[in-house]
């Protein structure tokens, strides 16, 4: 028994957590069968699956999963490349980090659904706002990482290159870029998870489709069955984002000890 | 003769200027090995920079008695640690002077093999740095500098963060590659022993500011292994370096503590 405890199917996964979860949910099942605890907060597990059957078989949760996924795609695609691309450019450049640095440190500790009011104003109400403010979300991070990777990056690197002749393009392409990976993947990993909570958090403000609107949907209806099979979802997400980004951290950094992310 | 350093002298300029090195004059060469000796902090590792151009001397030159040209390197450097690249493998990281040198991937890849699999790295050619022992980092390392084929190869301490029997067995590979693939060495340590054993010449360095002492032939004959220790001589050249440096070791002593 205790061997199998021990079997892990994943490097982050092992049976011994598999069983935990396991027997949480039967508990949990069993107190709000018998009314130990309340069906109206905790409805039982068996009931949430059920419901999220109902929902994927009448079509809400697919029709909502997607306008969210892709408000999270788009978003974050326009948050993270810029951000990466001007992480390089400060990380390289002293002066550029100098210049930029305070206005970073103002403006990055702002929650970003704050902004939101504002960013409707400019870009009126309707779904560019929406991926507007996920983009500026998922900005900061991958700013932040890509720049501390480059800066951080060992000068010795860059001697043993100029040493042996390595032009600007060589050095870029073969020690900043590779060398400073790591850090740019661990900030798309967070700009994503970011990304993520705030896309939920702008379609429970201002949205007629996506997770976030079905969340708070079935608050005002009071289907609590309903809201947590929303939340499923929305964990299954977050998860499916993470264990993708490690496999490809496994694939293009293979060198990188950080290759084990520490989940959000 | 291959280069000459003719007045070399090298002030950090900050809030309170250092000078590091202050009118050092040697030239070597070709063929020679020759070790560079002192205390910590005497400025050796400012000095083979200066020889590799990664530093820029405040006063005097480097003369090469070759003319630069692109087709080969003046210099290529062994560095003490983190020398590798972690994100290449051994074998890219050996041909990584070939790839800057423009050969195509297979061509440099077959020289590079060539290399690797002398000093048994073979198995490792496609291992990451971290995935091998510190000793087995330097050898790819050194195999980098002997394969980018270059006029001088400065080695600053390439030994320094082993452990003393790793240390052995890689002081007598080196002079065995060397041997097979004649070149000029500068090579950088504080440790005497080694110096005697590897070099042809030693440069004695004291600090605050680095100058040359002493310019020590070495002519124990060779090959050399780790046996030379017990000839007279040997121990006659090592008092002689230890004279040079004790008393500054002592006084670097009595100031820190």
């Amino acid at each position: 028994m205790k061997r199998l405890l021990q079997i892990r199917i994943t490097r982050h996964f092992s049976v011994r957590a598999l069983v935990f979860a396991v027997v949480l949910l039967l508990v949990w099942e069993a107190a709000s069968a018998t009314g130990f605890i309340s069906r109206l907060f905790f409805p039982p597990p068996s009931a949430i699956v059920q419901t999220l059957i109902t929902m994927t078989l009448d079509g809400r949760l697919p029709t909502h999963t997607a306008a969210t996924v892709i408000r999270i795609s788009l978003g974050v695609m326009m948050g993270i490349v810029p951000g990466t691309i001007f992480g390089i450019l400060m990380g390289w450049s002293r002066r550029l980090r100098e210049i930029f640095d305070p206005i970073i440190a103002a403006t990055h500790p702002i929650p970003k659904i704050a902004i939101f009011p504002l960013v409707l104003i400019i870009f009126g109400i309707g779904e560019l706002s929406k991926v507007v403010v996920v983009a500026i979300s998922a900005f900061f991070p991958a700013l932040i990482n890509t720049m501390t990777g480059v800066f951080q990056l060992d000068p010795v690197y860059f001697e043993v290159a100029h040493n042996y002749g390595a032009g600007r393009w060589k050095t870029f392409t073969r020690v900043l870029l590779p060398g400073s990976l790591p850090h740019i993947l661990s900030g798309t990993r967070l700009g994503l998870n970011t990304g993520l909570m705030v896309a939920i958090a702008v379609e429970l403000i201002s949205a007629k489709t996506g997770l976030g609107v079905l969340v708070w949907f079935s608050w005002q209806t009071l289907r609590v069955e309903e809201l947590y099979a929303t939340l499923v979802v929305v964990s299954v997400m977050g998860m499916a984002i993470n264990v993708g980004l490690r496999w490809l951290f496994a694939r293009l950094a293979p060198w990188s000890n950080e290759n084990s992310p520490k989940t959000v | 003769m291959i280069f000459e350093c003719v007045n070399l002298s090298l002030t950090f300029s900050s809030q309170r200027p250092v000078e590091a090195l202050e009118a050092v004059n040697f030239s070597v060469d070709a063929g020679e090995f020759v070790c560079i000796v002192g205390p910590s902090g005497c400025g050796k590792t400012t000095l083979v920079k200066l020889i590799a151009r990664l530093l820029t001397p405040s006063q005097g030159n480097i003369h090469f008695h070759q003319p630069p040209d692109n087709e080969r390197l003046q210099t290529a450097m062994v560095f003490q640690h983190q020398g590798l690249f972690p994100w290449m493998t051994v074998l890219e990281n050996v041909a990584f002077g070939l790839e800057v040198r423009g050969l195509s991937r297979e061509d440099r890849h077959q020289r590079a093999m060539a290399f690797i699999a002398r000093v048994g790295l073979a198995e490792f050619a496609n291992s990451y740095p971290h995935q091998l022992s510190g000793g087995m980092r330097q050898r790819a390392a050194i195999m980098r500098a002997f394969l980018a084929d270059p006029e001088v190869l400065l080695m600053d301490e390439p030994f320094a963060s082993l452990d003393a029997q790793t240390r052995i067995i890689m002081r007598e590979e080196l002079l065995d590659t060397w041997r097979e693939n004649p070149k000029t060495v500068i090579y950088i340590t504080h440790d005497i022993e080694e110096a005697i054993l590897l070099g042809d010449r030693i440069l004695v360095m004291s600090g605050r500011p680095g100058t040359i002492r002493a310019d020590i032939a070495v002519t124990l004959p060779r090959p050399r292994s780790f046996s030379l220790r017990q000839l007279p001589a040997f121990d006659a050249i090592h008092q002689q370096v230890w004279h040079l440096i004790e008393n500054e070791v002592r006084q670097s002593l009595r100031v820190t503590t």
